[in-house]
């Protein structure tokens, strides 16, 4: 993480899916909306939810569920759509994702992260960075920039 | 079936069904013989007559040929010969026209056709014969007409000479006496030539040429006189006389001969002829016969038939005669017996005896009205039975309805002193019953009020609960702001730290923001809650109130309608006294039919005494006996009487209280009394 401060802390959002709690960090975090209407896009992955409008500009959506291979559930009113900044290969391109709730911004030192191989199968470990244990519950620690692949960040391009 | 069950009417349609096949049977035969016999007439006409007619002509015509000929025998006229020929083309022609109608010739009449065919033609071969005859003999008369013409001329010649030698002796006195013989021997001959022309002659008109022997003779005398002649004369010249005298005398004699053989020939041609024309006769004389015998046999036959005829006619209708005379009186039988024996019955029910009985045992029409008799019979029985029975149990019970009317009296008297405590118990009540009414008003009232009142608390808590789910309302906008507050706060906290070192304040500012809205969001809830739940119990106290309005409601209705029941049983009260007044006035009137009722039943008693006299007309088997039962009624009747007598005295002497207790009742009782 290049992005932490003198200090070695670091700024994380955390936000839920399901019954667990992820975090992701505020340099790749644009903005947090709510819930608004989302205009589909035809023949276009599942995951992929469609199309905002996000002050003039056209930002596409995908459901964290679906992208995380988690059962899709119904919105509510604390689901919210985080924008997202994601480099790669000297790229950026900015992406909403739909989360079942957004809950703090915190603070924590860099060497807190641990690693953790025994996630199993379950996620695609290449895009979890670690984990962190927080008052008796684990935050699974997502680099977002690697939660795309090349392919799919092109499949989103061709959206826009 | 037996006869005697078969219903009535098919009896008569069976003996009237029997009769007309008899009839038509009859009929039947009848019409058949006598087609019969006319199809046999029919060929009389037919066969057997055309057989007699044909016969008849034929016979005619032989008949008439047969004259022609004979007396074409005799005259020898041409005329009869061609006259019979003609006739007998005519029958030959008649004969073959027949013969081309030969298939429709009876057998008999187309054989004797063929016979008398060939019998004709002999016929016509005699006829022929006899006409060549006739011409022959014809011409042997010319012959012998000539030969003695000749022999007289010879005759003459030669007397003439011994006249003129006599004559000339006679002159020269020379006169020899054997001149004058052979003279006289030739006047002989002469005369004997000229008897035999005579005789000839008369034979020949007379038709009988029997004395030719005495012409043979005479012939022979004229040869004797000429022998003598000759021998007497020696002149030449006279021997050339007498030679030429017999040469024709022989020529005469020739010819006669012939001319008589040759009639005689002619004769028996016609002889024959008349044979064969009988023969023909009698061919179709047994022809005619034996169509007429035929005809006459068949005559017999049709009339053997009519007779048949008229014996089976005659049969049959003795017959059928017969047979419906003995229907008619079977059926008559069959109806007037039974008639007698239901007459015999209904006689003996008309002088009452119903044990009578009609014993028929048929299944018919009577059988029916037998049946039917004696159900009529059993009813009449079982009715006067019940009748007798009835009138025993009248008797009886007129006893007992005097006994009970003797009881009725008796208890309309305790009936009276009922009904006067009835009616005092009866004011006491009303009095009640109007102390219960004003009690119920008053109820009434309040419950009225109760109602008013709980209506508009009901109102009250509907607006409340209005007012409480808009507060909720409210809240939860607040709830709302909170949560965008909060997602705010976020934003400027991920904002503030993406700044880094120059977001610290900001940071401080987006937390402390973050904390306002957690806890306007905490408060929002928790008043949401509250709310709730006063939302609950008001809806629960509204329904409460709903609940208990209609059940108030109900109480006031309740209440009113005690109210009305109370003021009815007051009313009511003063009816039942009323009531009661007029029930103590029955119970005088019952006292009253009571003993009228013992009178009836001694009424009743006569009148049933009356009844059994008339029913016991009936003899049933079970006589009623009510004369030793009438006297215990009559006496105990008169005990009764008595009793029921003093009874209604009583009651009088009971009625004046019930009256004075009428006098002092009510407003309503007055009313009633109008009625």
């Amino acid at each position: 993480m290049s992005d932490t401060n003198e200090n070695g802390m670091s700024h994380y959002l955390t936000f839920q899916l399901g019954n667990e709690v992820f975090a992701a960090h505020v340099k790749s975090i644009l903005k947090i909306l709510e819930m608004q209407k989302i205009t589909e896009v035809p023949r276009s992955p599942a995951y992929m939810k469609g199309l905002i409008n996000l002050r003039g500009n056209v930002l596409p959506v995908i459901d964290a569920r679906l992208k995380f291979g988690m059962a899709a559930t119904g919105y509510t009113e604390k689901t919210c759509i985080l924008v997202l900044n994601i480099a790669i290969d000297q790229e950026t391109i900015e992406v909403g994702a739909i989360v079942d709730a957004v809950m703090d911004v915190m603070e924590f030192p860099d060497n807190a992260i641990k690693p953790s191989p025994s996630l199993g199968s379950k996620y695609k470990s290449d895009f979890i960075e670690g984990v962190m244990k927080v008052d008796e519950r684990f935050i699974m620690v997502l680099n977002m920039d690697s939660v795309f692949s090349t392919e799919e960040i092109i499949d989103l391009k061709e959206v826009i | 079936m037996k006869w005697n069950n078969l219903k009535i009417k098919y009896k008569l349609a069976l003996g009237f069904g029997a009769i007309i096949v008899i009839l038509i049977i009859i009929g039947g035969i009848s019409i058949v013989e006598f087609t019969k016999i006319e199809r046999d007439s029919g060929s009389i006409s037919e066969q057997y007559l055309p057989g007699v007619i044909i016969s008849n002509k034929l016979e005619r015509n032989t008949f008439r040929i047969s004259s022609l000929l004979n007396s074409f025998a005799l005259g020898k006229k041409q005329a009869d010969l061609k006259e019979a020929k003609k006739y007998l083309l005519e029958l030959e022609n008649y004969l073959d026209n027949l013969a081309l109608a030969k298939n429709q010739l009876e057998e008999n009449l187309a054989k004797t056709i063929i016979t008398s065919k060939s019998t004709l033609k002999e016929y016509r071969a005699l006829m022929d014969e006899m006409a060549g005859e006739s011409i022959q003999l014809e011409s042997n008369r010319a012959v012998m007409d000539e030969a003695a013409e000749s022999f007289v001329d010879n005759c003459f010649d030669y007397l003439k000479g011994q006249e003129s030698l006599l004559a000339y002796q006679i002159d020269s006195r020379k006169a020899k006496r054997e001149v004058l013989e052979r003279i006289t021997l030739a006047n002989n001959i002469l005369d004997i030539g000229n008897f035999i022309r005579i005789n000839n002659f008369k034979n020949q008109s007379d038709n009988n040429f029997s004395n030719q022997e005495e012409f043979n003779n005479r012939f022979a005398e004229i040869d004797q006189l000429l022998i003598l002649l000759e021998k007497t004369d020696s002149d030449p010249d006279n021997r050339f006389y007498l030679t030429n005298i017999r040469v024709s005398t022989a020529a005469y004699h020739q010819a006669m001969d012939d001319y008589i053989n040759s009639y005689k020939r002619l004769q028996h041609g016609n002889k024959q002829a008349h044979e064969t024309g009988s023969r023909l006769v009698s061919i179709y004389s047994t022809l005619a016969e034996n169509s007429v015998a035929e005809s006459a046999g068949f005559v017999a036959y049709s009339i053997s038939k009519i007779k048949d005829s008229l014996n089976i006619l005659i049969i049959g209708l003795i017959l059928s005669i017969i047979f419906s005379a003995l229907l008619g009186w079977q059926i008559a039988r069959s109806i007037s017996r039974p008639l007698k024996k239901g007459v015999a019955f209904a006689r003996e029910i008309a002088e009452g005896n119903l044990e009578a009985t009609l014993e028929i045992d048929r299944n018919d029409e009577m059988g029916e009205l037998v049946e039917t008799l004696n159900a009529m019979k059993a009813k009449l029985h079982n009715t006067i039975s019940s009748i007798q029975a009835a009138v025993q149990h009248i008797a009886d019970a007129s006893a007992q309805m005097s006994q009970t009317s003797q009881s009725i009296s008796q208890g309309s008297t305790e009936q009276a002193s009922s009904a006067e405590e009835i009616s005092a118990a009866m004011e006491e009540m009303s009095a009640s019953i109007s102390q219960n009414t004003a009690n119920a008003q008053r109820t009434e009232s309040i419950a009225a009020q109760a109602t008013g009142k709980m209506k508009s608390g009901n109102a009250n808590v509907m607006d409340l609960t209005a007012a409480i789910k808009e507060i909720a309302e409210k809240i939860t906008i607040i709830g709302d702001i909170a949560y965008q507050t909060n997602i705010l706060s976020l934003n400027a906290s991920v904002e503030a730290a993406r700044a880094g070192e120059y977001g610290r304040g900001f940071a401080v500012v987006a937390d402390e923001v973050k904390k306002l809205a957690e806890r306007s969001q905490v408060a929002a809830t928790e008043i949401d809650k509250v709310s709730g739940s006063g939302v609950n119990l008001a809806e629960e106290s509204r329904q409460l109130f709903i609940t208990i309005v209609p059940q108030i409601e109900d109480t006031l209705k309740l209440v009113q309608e005690i109210t009305a029941s109370s003021l009815e049983q007051s009313s009511g009260a003063g009816q039942v006294n009323d009531s009661i007044q007029q029930f103590n006035q029955v119970i005088q009137q019952n006292a009253a039919a009571a003993q009228e009722m013992a009178t009836n039943a001694e009424e009743l008693a006569t009148q049933a005494e009356y009844l059994t006299e008339m029913t016991n007309f009936f003899k049933t088997g079970n006589r009623t006996q009510t004369g030793h039962k009438k006297e215990s009624y009559f006496a105990k009747k008169k005990s009764k009487e008595l009793y029921s007598g003093k009874n209604s005295l009583q009651i009088k002497s009971t009625q004046k209280p019930g009256v004075d207790l009428r006098m002092g009742s009510d407003r309503l009782d007055n009313d009633f009394e109008k009625y």
